[in-house]
């Protein structure tokens, strides 16, 4: 029974890439670039691609959708990409330190 | 009191209308009403030369570049040609001591025919003296020499002992001498050099810029004026405000990368100072700040070659030491495969070098990172970002490669056998060398061993570096 729910899970999954990257594929524009599908309100993600035409944009367009629906969502919770904050010296001591 | 006004005029304007010039030249040169003379009266005792040369063919004095305070000597050629003799010697001697003691860059302006004859052993006696002092304040602070006329004698070996020396160059078609520089006396040489050779040919800026002894000329005041007052403020402990943000993410990194798009993406402002131009620029090498602080950055490649030669080892030798002076954090950007080599370069010298390398990065104290933005092969990672070398934050880009050889010189050197045992070597070779790529050159493989702190995205290569020189 588990075996059987797991091997679900995964068709599952492999359906959603593939429909979601059969959107992305319709979706190309003719200026060699591929809106990635719409995945978050508010989201829409023009990607520049040399390699237009093959399989691999697809999948290409959906990590790219991905990534920015994750850097949307750090955004929206004040988090910066590299996930820590450099305070500005100038702001906080503008004094002497070497020497 | 009237009186007494009225001798101090009297003695200030035979000074003044005797070096009109070069007074223009430093009120040029420095921020407005900064300049103040000093030891404007101080005269020799010879008496060979009669009158008694006023001022004693040296200016010298204090003054602020772009708000600094610098110590400034300037030799005069309109009295005695600017000569060298005794009262010129304790003129600049002790200019150079309030230096040393205010711990303040030094500006010298050379302009000398030469060592003033008639006062013997005593003026060589001023050479020595100037020499020795001028090597005792490039232990405590900085000699920036502009070659701004003559420099004959030893007066060439006391420019050259100088953190950097610049040329200024005149209008040609004023039909003026332009400045030179050589240790023989000039026409010796330009008589061996031939007819056809003219002074600056020979012995002028671009002679000595060719050959890196010299860093950068300028063609006027102004332009030298902006040179310095970019420079001068690195020079001091303080740090360089600014409103940039640290956080800054240059996502155009992750597109390509290019020695000028990493500056832009690194440095505050995009603003950087080039140094040592004129030396060798398969090493290029800028001072600049990073979230305010001064920093010094060399970056491999910047040429696209390649392979490290003598002479970019010699520049960042060179600028490892200045930086350590100035406690500068040094950043190297590494994209190297590792030395140049050849018969040539072998018997050039470039063992010494190599070893006074990794000598300087052993004694230096300043900190130093590292960022593997492409290759470091061989012994350009052991130069370049080797912790044991003192490098004390290594980060990599993914697409880095990092290792003792290069994938398709590790398959001729480890899999010729495999290879000639073979029935398909082309086959065999790829899936050698996409071995070699994944287990040895993959930055990922040096983050393992701690050779690599962390591999890091190249558009946030600013966040990273300004977060740990925040730490410093």
């Amino acid at each position: 029974m588990k075996t059987v729910i797991i091997i679900l899970f995964c068709v599952t999954i492999l359906l959603n890439i593939v429909i979601l990257g059969k959107l992305a594929a319709k979706k190309r524009d003719d200026n060699n670039h591929i809106i990635a599908p719409v995945i978050n309100d508010g989201i829409s993600v023009p990607v520049v691609s040399k390699t237009a035409g093959q399989p691999c944009d697809i999948v290409a367009a959906i990590t790219v959708a991905i990534s920015m629906y994750l850097e949307n969502e750090a955004k929206d919770a004040g988090i910066p990409r590299a996930g820590f904050v450099v305070k500005s010296i100038y702001q906080t001591k503008n004094q002497r330190r070497r020497g | 009191m009237a009186k007494s006004l009225k001798l101090i005029n009297e003695n200030l304007d035979e000074v003044n209308k005797t070096s009109i010039e070069a007074r223009e030249f430093v009120r040029k040169i420095t921020d407005k009403n900064s300049f103040v003379e000093y030891d404007a009266f101080l005269r020799g005792a010879n008496l060979v030369y009669d009158p008694l040369p006023i001022g004693e063919g040296i200016i010298t004095g204090w003054a602020t570049i772009n708000d600094c305070p610098v110590y400034i000597a300037l030799q005069n050629a309109e009295i005695l040609g600017g000569s060298f003799g005794v009262a010129h010697a304790q003129k600049l001697t002790r200019c150079i001591d309030r230096a040393i003691k205010q711990k303040v860059p030094f500006i010298s302006f050379i302009d000398s025919s030469g060592l003033r004859i008639g006062e013997g052993i005593q003026a060589l006696d001023g050479y020595a003296k100037v020499i020795a002092k001028i090597n005792e304040l490039r232990s405590v602070s900085y000699h920036i020499s502009v070659i701004k006329g003559v420099a004959t004698g030893l007066m060439s070996v006391f420019a050259t002992s100088s953190d950097f020396l610049f040329f200024t160059l005149q209008d040609s078609k004023k039909g003026t001498r332009q400045p030179s520089m050589s240790l023989a006396a000039p026409m010796s040489l330009l008589a061996a050099a031939g007819e056809s050779r003219t002074s600056s040919d020979v012995l002028g800026a671009s002679a000595y810029l060719t050959n890196a002894v010299a860093d950068d000329s300028f063609k006027t005041p102004t332009e030298l004026k902006k040179h310095l007052g970019s420079l001068i403020p690195f020079l001091s402990p303080d740090l360089m405000p600014s409103k940039d943000d640290p956080n800054r993410i240059s996502d155009n990194l992750n597109e390509k990368l290019s020695p000028k798009a990493i500056i832009e993406a690194l440095v505050d402002d995009g603003q950087y100072i080039e140094l040592y131009k004129s030396a060798d620029n398969a090493i290029k090498t800028i001072i600049a700040s990073i979230n305010s602080v001064p920093v010094g950055i060399a970056i491999t490649s910047a040429d696209g070659s390649r392979k490290l030669t003598i002479s970019a080892i010699k520049k960042l030798t060179r600028f490892i030491k200045f930086l350590d002076k100035a406690t500068i954090p040094l950043i190297n950007i590494v994209d190297s495969e590792g030395l140049q080599t050849d018969l040539n370069t072998e018997l050039s010298g470039c063992i010494s070098e190599v070893t006074k390398l990794f000598e300087t990065l052993a004694q230096s104290t300043n900190p130093k990172i590292s960022v593997i933005a492409g290759d470091a092969i061989g012994i350009a990672y052991t130069a370049l970002a080797s912790k044991d070398s003192g490098y004390e934050y290594v980060v990599a880009f993914s697409t880095s490669r990092i290792a003792a050889l290069t994938a398709d010189m590790a398959v001729n050197l480890l899999y010729a056998d495999e290879l000639n045992n073979t029935s398909d070597p082309i086959k065999a070779r790829r899936t050698i060398e996409e071995r070699y790529k994944l287990m040895e050159e993959n930055p990922f493989v040096s983050a393992q061993s701690g050779s690599v702190d962390m591999i890091i995205e190249p558009a946030l290569l600013r966040p990273y570096i300004a977060s740990y020189i925040a730490t410093i």
